[in-house]
């Protein structure tokens, strides 16, 4: 039976035509491959509004060109912030139900230690710590240890971001984030998600800080 | 590696014993075999002992930015069988998603790391088209249907038929598809008219072998076990090795074929 072709008896369009068409754009979505989908993307973009014309070369320029189509973030808790990673630089979420292998003497009270993941020391970040200098710290939030949970091993397998819990995953727009593309103090931001104040971190940053520290080469 | 989905929007018509029968004949015969289980309500998960609530490698992660499927697998009781278990989280997919574009092909892209690794996977998918349906079709290089021999599942076989053509024409190929009917009581008309209506209204594509109705796959299913691995000389376990060997047949006339 060819449903494309039924039509009512009054030869209109019929409900089920107009849901075919519905499901067959829905499957022609899902089933674009990725770089036919940036394609078509590029070339389906609207012309942007004047407002956006006005933009500064400056401000267009933090936004990384992955970011200029939708793109997909993980929110979590961390302390009591809300952070997020953009999922493009995440490779795994493993249980923190290990050994934390810890370093004496002098190490930056952001880094929690190391776990082994198969063969390979993965170093793990407490980014509470690491935002927050020690004098707007809360008293109610406990040690890394105690609270943390999970780590988000990154993309390249070089550290992991200790989390007390997952909230979500969100797709965004550029729009919807506040670029700092690592200006100013905190090179670590990559920007922030203006509805809900929630920061973006820079993994590549903060590699350049563990490398600093000589906890990653 | 051959990847075979096991679908039908119909629910209750032998999906997940389908999927674990079938792993189970190909474990039991030396093939190393995954099962991957897409719906949410983890019945296959749950057939292997793991919860769909707690598990925390799932499938789920695939689509949330896990890209290493490998760090997903569990291992089950069965020699060779291992399982990409199901998350209750699955059900938020769609509404996360939505029909963003490419998100069809995750576990199509995923999957192809796995083929040195596997030499079947299975993927046992929702009763819903929806996001993992879609996945598992775009992924798999053969589809069974099962449906259960019953007039009012014919009508279910129908509109599975119909998404299936049109996720064909959307990936541009095609989709091996074989129909297989469960849940067959000879005794009865109902079940004998409706295995004939099935046959003379889909032809070739029916299998030529039937799932009878067998206290032995539910007794299977309450110790966690392939059929296989319970009774091999059951009416069930005979007829899921005939459809094992039927697959594996239809795949090597297919390999002869594009070689």
């Amino acid at each position: 039976m060819n449903y494309a072709k039924e039509q009512n008896p009054t030869g209109e369009r019929s409900e089920k035509d107009a849901s075919n068409s519905e499901v067959r754009d829905y499957l022609k979505h899902l089933l674009q491959e990725p770089l036919a989908a940036d394609a078509i993307e590029g070339q389906n973009t609207p012309a942007q509004p004047n407002r956006q014309q006005f933009r500064s070369v400056e401000s267009l320029s933090n936004i990384p060109q992955w970011a200029l189509g939708p793109f997909q973030i993980t929110q979590f808790v961390i302390g009591e912030l809300s952070m997020a990673l953009p999922v493009r630089d995440m490779f795994a979420l493993v249980d923190l139900d290990r050994t934390v292998l810890q370093l004496r003497g002098e190490t930056p009270d952001w880094w929690i230690g190391s776990i082994m993941i198969g063969e390979r020391s993965v170093p793990v970040l407490d980014t509470y710590h690491l935002v927050l200098p020690r004098p707007y710290r809360s008293a109610n939030v406990a040690f890394p240890l105690e609270r943390l949970t999970k780590v988000i091993v990154t993309a390249n397998g070089k550290f992991g971001i200790g989390v007390d819990s997952i909230s979500q995953v969100k797709t965004l727009k550029s729009s919807e984030v506040a670029w700092r593309g690592g200006q100013g103090r905190r090179p670590w931001l990559l920007g922030t998600v203006r509805q809900q104040l929630c920061a973006i971190l820079d993994v590549g940053e903060l590699e350049k800080l563990l490398v600093q520290h000589n906890i990653v080469v | 590696m051959g990847i075979i989905a096991v679908a039908n929007q119909k629910g209750g018509v032998g999906k997940t014993t389908t999927a674990v029968n079938l792993a189970g004949f190909l474990a039991q015969q030396g093939y190393r075999t995954l099962v991957v289980d897409l719906d949410a309500h983890g019945s296959l998960t749950a057939y292997f002992g793991y919860d769909v609530e707690t598990i925390d490698k799932n499938v789920y992660r695939l689509f949330t930015g896990v890209t290493d499927v490998r760090s997903l697998i569990s291992t089950t009781q069965i020699p060779l069988l291992d399982i990409l278990a199901s998350s209750s989280a699955l059900v938020t997919l769609d509404k996360q998603m939505g029909a963003q574009p490419g998100k069809g092909l995750v576990l199509r892209d995923a999957l192809r790391m796995l083929s040195q690794r596997y030499d079947y996977i299975i993927a046992d998918c929702p009763p819903v088209l929806g996001i993992l349906m879609v996945n598992a079709l775009a992924a798999c290089d053969r589809l069974v249907v099962p449906v259960q021999t019953e007039v009012m599942a014919l009508r279910g076989l129908e509109r599975m038929m119909h998404t299936l053509n049109m996720i064909k024409t959307s990936l541009r190929r095609e989709v091996p598809t074989t129909i297989v009917p469960t849940m067959y009581d000879r005794r009865t008309k109902a079940g004998v008219e409706a295995l004939l209506q099935l046959r003379s209204r889909y032809g070739l594509l029916v299998w030529e072998g039937v799932v009878p109705e067998d206290t032995y796959l539910r007794e299977a299913s309450k110790n966690h076990l392939p059929v296989a691995y319970m009774s091999d000389r059951s009416k069930g376990a005979l007829a899921y090795a005939m459809l094992t060997d039927h697959i594996r047949a239809s795949e090597s006339t297919q390999e002869r074929v594009s070689a």
